[in-house]
C-alpha cells in the first residue's frame, strides 16, 4: 500500500478503515508517525533495562557456582544445589526468624500509631497548635536512618544518655550499655521507626478524615450524639477502608523491613536477634564474596514477598472493592 | 483539605455545641503536646550535649541543657582529619542537585508518551507492565552490584544519579497528571505545527510544575539520605557521600575508638557524636519549610492512585 503512486487515489485510500487499522496495529507504523515519543520514552527504558531487567536476569547466579573471574558464561551450573545448602545452613534459621518476627511487629506495633495521631490532630480546635505538632511530627520522616539511628544510640548510650542519666540521678542505677543487649534491640526498632514515620504515615489518614462529609457530624450532634459516640458510629467507620487497605499493604510489604534501619541499629552483639535477609545479604554476600548463595537467600526472599504482595492484594479487593494495583 | 480548614476554624464553641466536652479537648491538648514533646526533646537533648565540656557528658550530667558551655565539639570537626566529612557534605550537595534535576527530567520524558492513549503511543501498556514490574521487583543485591560494576560505574558519583534516573511510582504520579490535561491543548499545539517534543517540553512540562516539584522534593530527599547504595557502589573515600561518611565516623568512635597519640578530649566522645548529629540535620531544618509547602500535596498524591 505504501507503494501506490501518490496522486488522487491517496486521500480516498486514507479514508477506508483497514489503512487506518493498519496503521495504528503496526508498532513500526507508530514510531514512524512519532518518532518524537519513542525519543522520550527512550532514556527511561535503558534505564529500567539496564538496573531492573539486566540485574533481574542476572539471579540465574544463584543455580551457578559463581566465580567472578568466570562470569555468568563460564561459571558452573550447579542447579539447586545453592538452594538446598541455603536451607540447611544455620544462619538461615536466624535470619528467616528475624525477619518475621521484626517484620511483623512493626507493621503490628506500629500501625496503630498514625491512626491514633490523625484522629486526634482532627480533634483540636486550635488551627495554630494543630499546625505545630504536625511540623514536629512529620520532620523525622525526612532524615536518614543513619542520623535517626545515632540519635536512639545516643539516647541510650552508657555514657551520658539521657536514659541513663535519668536512671541514675532518680534511682541511683548503675549505667546500662542497652544497645549490646539481644531483649532492648528490637523494641527499639520498632519505637525508632514509629518515632521517625508515624507523624509522616498520619498525613493519609488526615486526608481520609477531612473527605467525611461534616453533614453526617451535624445530623448525628442534632440527635444528641456525644463526641465519642460519633467517632466510633461515624469517623471509624469512614475511615475503615483506607486502614483495611493500609494494613493489607503493611502485611504484604512487611519482609521490606530495608536494610538501613537495621544495620546502622545493630552491632556484632545483638546479630542473634537483629540479622534480616537484608543485612546477611550485604555482609556475607558483598563483604565476604559469598556470591551465589546469597543470590539464592535474596531470591527467596523475593518470591515470598511476591507472593504476600499479590495475596494481600487480592485480599484487599476482596474486602475494601480496591486493590492497590 | 478545605473542609477541614473551615472545620477546625469554627473554635471551642462550635465543638461543644457538636458534642465536645472541654475536658476532652483537654486532654487532647495535652497527648498532643506530649507526642510533641517526645518529637522535640532527642533534638534538645542532641544539642545540649554538643555545646557541653565531654568529661560533664560523659558522667553523665547533661539532661536538656548544656553545661560546661564549649564550642568545641563543633570546631573538633574541622581539623584536617575530617576533611573527609565536608568533601562527603560537597558530594552529597553534588549528587542531591544533579540527580533530583536528572531524575525528575527523565521521569517527566517517559511518562509524557505513557499519558498517552494507545493509538498515539502503542508502546504504552508495555511500559506500564515494565513499571509495574519495577515497582513490585529489585533486582537481588548481589546481581545488581555485579551488572552495575560491569558498566564501568564503580567509585563514580554518577552511579547513584544514574541508579535513580527513574522512580517508577513517581512515574505513576506524573502519568497522571498528564492524563488530567484536556487533549484539546495538545490538539491545537498539533493543528499550529507543534511536534510531540514541543508539545511535551512547552505545553505538558510547565503545566506538570506542581507535580514536578513535588516528586522532585521526594527524590532529592532519598538522594541526600542515600545510604546502601553508597556502601555498595563507592569505595574511594574522596568520592563518599554525607550518611555513609556520617555512620563510619560514629561507628569508628563506638566500635574501636581511633588511636591516637595526641591527646584530645573530644574524641570518641558522646558529645562530639552529638554535634556530629546536628551537623547532618541542619542542613534538613534548613529547607524543611520548602519540604513542607510540597510534601502533602506528594503524600496526597500518592495516596489517589492507591
Amino acid at each position: 500500500m505504501d507503494r501506490s503512486p501518490p496522486g488522487a487515489t491517496l486521500p480516498a485510500q486514507a479514508l477506508t478503515k483497514p489503512h487506518k487499522v493498519r496503521r495504528t496495529k503496526s508498532l513500526l507504523g507508530n514510531i514512524r508517525r512519532h518518532p518524537q515519543l519513542y525519543l522520550l520514552a527512550l532514556p527511561g527504558v535503558l534505564f529500567l533495562i539496564l538496573f531492573r531487567v539486566v540485574p533481574g536476569a542476572g539471579s540465574i547466579i544463584a543455580w551457578q557456582d559463581y566465580n567472578i573471574f568466570a562470569g555468568f558464561a563460564q561459571s558452573p551450573w550447579v542447579g539447586w544445589q545453592n538452594f538446598q545448602e541455603m536451607f540447611q545452613n544455620t544462619f538461615f534459621d536466624r535470619i528467616f526468624r528475624n525477619s518475621l518476627i521484626i517484620g511483623f511487629q512493626r507493621v503490628l506495633f506500629s500501625f496503630p500509631a498514625p491512626i491514633i495521631l490523625a484522629l486526634l490532630l482532627n480533634e483540636v480546635r486550635n488551627r495554630r497548635y494543630q499546625r505545630s505538632i504536625q511540623t514536629l511530627a512529620y520532620f523525622p520522616h525526612f532524615l536518614s536512618w543513619v542520623i535517626v539511628s545515632q540519635i536512639f544510640l545516643n539516647l541510650l548510650s552508657p555514657d551520658g544518655g539521657i536514659l541513663n542519666v535519668i536512671r541514675e540521678n532518680l534511682f541511683g542505677l548503675e549505667p546500662r550499655f542497652f544497645m549490646i543487649e539481644p531483649r532492648v534491640f528490637r523494641p527499639v526498632v520498632v519505637i525508632s521507626y514509629i518515632w521517625k514515620q508515624a507523624g509522616f504515615d498520619s498525613i493519609i489518614y488526615l486526608a481520609a478524615l477531612s473527605a467525611i462529609d461534616p453533614q453526617l457530624y451535624e445530623a448525628a450532634s442534632i440527635d444528641g450524639a456525644s463526641r465519642w459516640t460519633q467517632l466510633w458510629r461515624i469517623t471509624l467507620p469512614s475511615l475503615l477502608p483506607t486502614i483495611v487497605t493500609l494494613f493489607l499493604i503493611g502485611i504484604g510489604r512487611f519482609l521490606e523491613i530495608g536494610f538501613d534501619q537495621i544495620w546502622t541499629l545493630s552491632n556484632p552483639l545483638v546479630w542473634e536477634v537483629a540479622d534480616i535477609f537484608d543485612t546477611y545479604v550485604y555482609r556475607v554476600g558483598l563483604l565476604e564474596g559469598a556470591y551465589s548463595i546469597t543470590t539464592a537467600v535474596n531470591l527467596f526472599k523475593a518470591a515470598l514477598s511476591f507472593v504476600l504482595i499479590f495475596f494481600t492484594n487480592a485480599l484487599a479487593k476482596r474486602t475494601t472493592g480496591t486493590g492497590v494495583f | 483539605m478545605r473542609t477541614t480548614a473551615v472545620r477546625f476554624g469554627r473554635g471551642l464553641r462550635q465543638a461543644r455545641k457538636m458534642g465536645a466536652s472541654i475536658g476532652g479537648q483537654i486532654a487532647i491538648v495535652v497527648v498532643l503536646g506530649i507526642v510533641g514533646l517526645v518529637m522535640l526533646l532527642p533534638f534538645v537533648n542532641e544539642i545540649a550535649k554538643s555545646l557541653s565540656d565531654p568529661e560533664i557528658v560523659k558522667r553523665g550530667l547533661v539532661g536538656l541543657w548544656p553545661r560546661g558551655i564549649t564550642l568545641g565539639n563543633y570546631r573538633y570537626y574541622l581539623n584536617p582529619e575530617f576533611d573527609g566529612l565536608w568533601r562527603a557534605f560537597a558530594n552529597s550537595v553534588y549528587i542531591t542537585a544533579v540527580g533530583t534535576v536528572w531524575s525528575v527530567f527523565f521521569t517527566a520524558c517517559m511518562a509524557y508518551p505513557m499519558s498517552k492513549p494507545r493509538h498515539i503511543f502503542r508502546a504504552g501498556p508495555a511500559l506500564s507492565l515494565l513499571i509495574v514490574f519495577a515497582i513490585v521487583f529489585f533486582p537481588p543485591m548481589i546481581p545488581y552490584f555485579l551488572a552495575v560494576r560491569s558498566y564501568g560505574l564503580m567509585n563514580t558519583r554518577w552511579v547513584i544519579i544514574l541508579a535513580h534516573t527513574i522512580g517508577p511510582f513517581y512515574l505513576i504520579i506524573v502519568r497522571t497528571f498528564f492524563r488530567s490535561l484536556p487533549q484539546e491543548l495538545f490538539d491545537a499545539a498539533q493543528i499550529d505545527g507543534a511536534g510531540d517534543l514541543r508539545q511535551a517540553f512547552q505545553i505538558a512540562f510547565p503545566l506538570a510544575k506542581p507535580a514536578l516539584a513535588t516528586i522532585g522534593i521526594y527524590t532529592a530527599v532519598l538522594l541526600w539520605n542515600i545510604y546502601l547504595h553508597a556502601l555498595l557502589f563507592i569505595r574511594d573515600p574522596s568520592l563518599m557521600p554525607l550518611q555513609p561518611v556520617v555512620r563510619s565516623l560514629v561507628a569508628t568512635a563506638q566500635d574501636t575508638g581511633v588511636v591516637s597519640l595526641e591527646y584530645n578530649p573530644f574524641r570518641n566522645s558522646e558529645s562530639a557524636k552529638s554535634a556530629l548529629v546536628i551537623i547532618s540535620t541542619a542542613p534538613i531544618v534548613l529547607v524543611y519549610p520548602l519540604l513542607q509547602r510540597y510534601f502533602t500535596k506528594g503524600a496526597l498524591l500518592g495516596s489517589i492512585k492507591s
